[in-house]
């Protein structure tokens, strides 16, 4: 089970693209080059992260997509992608 | 230009955006190569008009980065073989993820570090075949194939991605299995089997380098990809209209929506148009409109676009709205291995 501490911000370099009309942001990582397409999941996680608590951001995702697909599903789904984005440092631990 | 062609219920609701602007962009930066190759589309030294300096390169690539584009993919002529090429990729480092098509002859060790440390990517390098006698005929450089091996070995010693490309003819459609081999043994995640444009000298050497499609189709099944390597091609089920995202710049400074419609299309010049505007060239809308005579279903749903490859559609139709014959739904008996008199005639 994930539990962290701290505020989380999309990483310093880190270039988006956002496509709202089509549902999609592309990811640039400058330190690791490479060009990631996010869903419309990992893209709301990464908007999340704006600097504020890591339960925070977990808390707004839940009220959000919660109601859709369910407030399980919806934590579940939040962890994954919240992992996946630290991994590729895409987010991370902010001041 | 032909009056759009649509088909009730082809034209309806589609995967792809249309987008206001790009998010990627091929820059191929030069026309010149120390190689003769066979296949060249770029044509290599035929061109009069004086390519881009610099200056304006850099130039463009900071509009780029000002409206927002992510991904640059330079290619050539041999990009290496411009002296201030790396300096053009410095302009880049770390603002625009940055991909190189290269023969990759030029790459020894120094440089592969260098590349690393100005944030390259992947490297694209082209093997026109993956047996040294002929890749060498091809070039018309002997010890080109050794090269371009070492240079991809120094490329994965330094830490860059590369993917292998060949592109499909009458050279290398037995031994494509080799290609693979090679991905293995060098380290290589990715291998894309590409097909011959008629551009260029390809053109010119179509009779000896082109194939039927059955053969093509032949090739492509005889293949079995091993775990660790993902090929990439663009043949039936997976002929995608690309157009929708394309774009390119000529190393003359032209817009050319992608580098296989070079010989086709000119959107307007980025010396004097912001590139923003030839996007919006009348032409250009038409091609990322998707609008075309007919669609593959299958190829239709793997790509989210209609239609298959605009370049081929028209270098064998003459039509924007053409189906394109790479593809075996829409081939409709058209013989890849004879060109249009009409493209010939242009040469």
């Amino acid at each position: 089970m994930l539990s962290r501490n701290g505020c989380y911000a999309k990483t310093e370099n880190v270039v988006l693209r956002r496509f709202e009309e089509w549902g999609r942001c592309y990811a640039f990582t400058p330190d690791e080059p490479e060009i990631y397409d996010l869903n419309t999941s990992a893209w709301f996680i990464v908007e999340l992260c704006d600097g504020r608590p890591f339960q925070q951001i977990e808390a707004d995702y839940i009220a959000t997509v919660g109601p859709k697909v369910g407030r399980d599903k919806a934590k579940a789904q939040f962890h994954v992608g919240f992992d996946e984005l630290l991994r590729r440092n895409i987010i991370s631990a902010s001041e | 230009m032909n009056e759009l062609v649509r088909i009730e219920g082809l034209n309806g609701p589609q995967r792809v955006p249309r987008l206001d602007k790009p998010f990627k962009l091929t820059i191929c930066v030069n026309q010149t190569c120390s190689m003769d190759c066979k296949l060249c589309y770029a044509d290599c030294g035929s061109s009069k008009r004086p390519e881009l300096t610099t200056g304006q390169w850099k130039a463009f690539i900071d509009q780029l980065v000002a409206e927002e584009f992510l991904h640059i993919f330079f290619e050539g002529g041999e990009p290496f073989h411009r002296p201030d090429f790396e300096e053009i990729l410095a302009h880049c480092n770390r603002r625009l993820y940055v991909a190189v098509r290269t023969h990759a002859t030029m790459i020894d060790e120094a440089r592969a570090e260098r590349l690393m440390k100005l944030g390259v990517g992947r490297l694209y390098v082209d093997l026109f075949a993956a047996i040294p006698e002929i890749q060498d005929e091809l070039t018309g450089r002997p010890g080109s194939f050794d090269a371009a091996i070492n240079g991809i070995r120094n490329a994965r010693a330094a830490g860059i991605k590369v993917t292998i490309l060949g592109i499909l003819s009458r050279k290398n459609h037995e031994h494509l299995k080799r290609y693979l081999d090679l991905a293995v043994e060098l380290g290589c995640d990715q291998v894309g089997i590409l097909r011959l444009y008629p551009l260029g000298r390809a053109k010119r050497n179509w009779d000896e380098l082109s194939l039927s499609l059955d053969e093509m189709m032949r090739a492509l099944h005889s293949l079995r990809v091993p775990p660790g390597v993902q090929l990439m091609q663009s043949w039936h089920p997976r002929d995608g209209n690309c157009c929708w995202q394309n774009a390119a710049v000529s190393p003359q400074g032209d817009s050319i929506g992608c580098p296989y419609l070079r010989e086709y299309v000119n959107y307007g010049s980025i010396l004097d148009t912001p590139f923003v505007e030839t996007w919006n060239h009348p032409l250009y809308r038409e091609l990322r409109s998707n609008s075309v005579e007919q669609a593959c279903p299958e190829c239709s749903a793997t790509q989210g676009t209609f239609g298959g490859c605009r370049a081929t559609a028209y270098a064998f139709h003459g039509r924007w709205t053409a189906p394109d014959p790479y593809c075996v739904h829409n081939n409709e008996g058209v013989d890849l291995r004879a060109l249009p008199q009409r493209l010939l005639r242009e040469d």
